[in-house]
């Protein structure tokens, strides 16, 4: 079973979202500084664009003549400067040369697209409190799909909805988005994306309410499920995050999300940290559980995951990073899965990421001892 | 006449040291001229700086105040010649305190003094971030490998594999700096593990096998955050003895690793004040196994 989920995560649609919490190591603790979904991911803010302009990106193959504000300038659609504040347009292409079961004879390489989409942005009133944002983008079929010849459909929109900010402090979002829980890492083959069913394609139609009151930022989401799926895969049900600002920089935060459709009844509860040591180095700490309990003839499941993501910044643009994961995808087996997985992310200049990732997969089975899983992914991700 | 000579002594101040260099020569007549040209002001002044006493700026001729900024920038320069903080550094930083208290008083060229203080103060700084330090540390960690066995039999051999988990506690220390540490870390280890066989037709199956050993290691790394956030590599003798239960089969007989092995690995290390987390992940050389290890540490 871990083994067929593993191989589905990686194998069926590698898409990664763009979103960093672990920027809360630069002293950006709240989404909402960067992206207009509050809870992150999706399109960024032009305040976003330039940050990953001037803050994150290496300055290092910019002329030296070029001052930090120019370099932010060249932040919008395009690399030019917006003239008008209503209308945003956002473009990305995200590749991967993925090699599996390395060093193994059934070693692999290939190329997959994983994503290449635009996103239109519109805001109105004062700081850009009422924004519609929709995105639209080439959906890869899954190995399985295409070989049955499924899945016809190519594009796919993961995110639209209109957002409104009744005041700074509270905002309400209905549309397609991603359901608020956990940890938002960018690696949606995390088990502890995995296990609560938040991988790259379950975004839910839903209502949002976000809030940002004095130390404390949460969000609590109904939803009724992707609509442009057959209504009896549609899990409907609610979910809520909430986090505390400690110690000034850091977050301590809990979640729990509950759902059901005609087959399956969902609930998922974590507990989760993100501490920012400075200088863009930064811990991601989430651990949870998710109660799987079948309304059909499929025996029930209870999940356990815990994920630790840990940053380091040697120099401007390039992170070290090592992603830790421990998986029981089902407390009554003995089997335990390990995923140990250091990587690099390198932003030579703005609006490009290189990343490259080594993971390591190990069971553990008193029944069984099996070779460890290997696979290397060479990321690419270009956005205007 | 007396105006006269003012302008004499400024522009000759001005033109000997003009530059941000300044000689032991023309420091040691500035001194001079400091305790013996100027006594009454120099004495004011010191009862100024030393005692808090009220000075009137009026007091203090053109040509004083020059002198004393000169000195300033003289032992600032000191200061900043120096490649670390040595006997020099503590030798003149009281005199550059002296006469930075001093301008400050007589509000003469605060801008070019303030700029200067924050030159040398980021310079001392520096060289406080490039002193080595020797630190101790005391560390638990949770680590897992893999070894290898076989099983030969009168035909074939069977690959057994074993993986492990353990506990290390140890203890460890640094010689380290803001930006670099180097460091030594001796740690026992006790763990188990389940063997069984990966290939070939004999069925070869074990749990919880104890494994007792050690491990020394020897890393550098690179301190990248004012937090201590460290990112190295490392290098390991690993010690294990793990004894496999033979075959009640006198056929058969199980060979394993040697059970010394030398692993690389590249480690991080995150620091809340005196604690640690750190997480290490390597590969044994000239053997197909992999490391991997998470711990926690006080530093002291």
């Amino acid at each position: 079973m871990i083994r067929r989920i593993l191989a589905l995560a990686l194998l069926v649609a590698p898409t990664m979202a763009s979103a960093y919490p672990q920027f809360i190591g630069h002293g950006y603790p709240s989404c909402m500084n960067c992206h207009y979904n509050p809870m992150g991911n999706g399109p960024l803010t032009d305040y976003g664009r330039a940050v990953g302009a001037d803050g994150i990106a290496s300055g290092a193959l910019y002329p030296k003549s070029w001052s930090e504000e120019k370099i932010a300038d060249l932040s919008g659609f395009l690399f030019r400067t917006p003239v008008q504040k209503h209308f945003r347009v956002q473009a990305n292409y995200r590749g991967m040369e993925m090699v599996s079961s390395v060093g193994t004879p059934s070693e692999r390489w290939s190329w997959i697209n994983m994503q290449a989409g635009g996103q239109l942005i519109l805001k109105f009133l004062e700081n850009d409190r009422l924004t519609f944002v929709g995105e639209i983008g080439y959906n890869p079929s899954s190995n399985s799909a295409k070989a049955t010849g499924q899945d016809k459909r190519k594009l796919r929109t993961r995110e639209h909805y209109v957002g409104y900010r009744i005041k700074p402090e509270v905002g309400i979002y209905a549309g397609l988005m991603d359901k608020a829980y956990g940890i938002r890492v960018a690696e949606h083959i995390a088990f502890s994306r995995i296990l609560p069913e938040l991988t790259q394609n379950d975004q839910t139609h839903g209502v949002m309410i976000h809030g940002l009151f004095d130390g404390w930022e949460g969000a609590l989401h109904g939803f009724v499920g992707n609509l442009l799926q057959p209504k009896d895969l549609r899990q409907v049900g609610a979910s809520a995050q909430v986090e505390r600002q400690i110690f000034t920089d850091h977050r301590l935060g809990m979640s729990v999300l509950s759902s059901k459709n005609d087959y399956v009844k969902m609930l998922s509860y974590s507990l989760h940290t993100r501490l920012s040591l400075s200088e863009g180095s930064a811990l991601l700490l989430e651990a949870g559980q998710t109660e799987r309990i079948s309304l059909g003839t499929r025996g029930d499941r209870i999940g356990r995951y815990a994920l630790l993501q840990t940053y380091t910044r040697p120099i401007r643009g390039l992170y070290c990073l090592t992603n830790i994961e421990y998986m029981k995808s089902d407390l009554s087996s003995a089997a335990t899965t390990v995923r140990w997985g250091p990587g690099i992310q390198y932003f030579p200049v703005q609006k490009l990421e290189l990343r490259t990732d080594l993971y390591q997969t190990r069971t553990f089975n008193p029944n069984a001892s099996t070779q460890d899983g290997w696979t290397i992914l060479f990321q690419t991700n270009v956005w205007l | 006449m007396n105006q006269r000579v003012n302008w004499v002594w400024i522009i000759f101040l001005f033109l000997s040291g003009g530059s941000e260099s300044f000689g032991a020569d023309q420091m040691n007549d500035w001194i001079k001229a400091f305790n013996k040209s100027h006594p009454v002001e120099t004495a004011k002044m010191r009862n100024g700086v030393n005692r808090g006493e009220e000075i009137k700026v009026s007091d203090f001729s053109p040509e004083y105040k020059e002198l004393l900024y000169k000195l300033y920038q003289g032992y600032a320069s000191k200061i900043i010649d120096s490649k670390s903080l040595d006997s020099g550094v503590t030798k003149n930083t009281p005199q550059f305190e002296f006469f930075k208290k001093a301008l400050g008083k007589l509000e003469y060229r605060e801008d070019d003094v303030d700029s200067t203080s924050d030159r040398v103060r980021t310079h001392l700084t520096h060289l406080e971030e490039k002193k080595y330090r020797l630190r101790w540390r005391l560390f638990l960690n949770y680590m897992s490998w893999q070894s290898q066995a076989a099983l030969v039999g009168p035909f074939e051999t069977t690959n057994l594999l074993t993986t492990n988990l353990g506990l290390c506690p140890g203890f460890g220390m640094s010689l380290e700096n803001r930006f670099w540490a180097l460091s030594l870390d001796l740690s026992g280890l006790y763990g188990s593990g389940g063997v069984s066989a990966v290939q070939g037709l004999v069925e070869y199956q074990q749990s919880q096998v104890p494994a007792l050993g050690g491990r020394f290691a020897i890393g550098g790394g690179r301190i990248v955050s004012a937090s201590g956030s460290e990112v190295g590599l490392r290098g390991s003798l690993l010690f294990v003895r793990q004894n496999l239960t033979k075959p009640s089969d006198n056929q058969y007989n199980v060979t394993q690793d040697k059970i010394l092995s030398y692993t690389v690995s590249v480690f991080s290390r995150w620091r809340f004040n005196r604690f640690y987390l750190e997480t290490d992940f390597g590969r044994t050389i000239a053997r197909p196994s992999t490391l991997w290890s998470i711990g926690l540490g006080t530093i002291f």
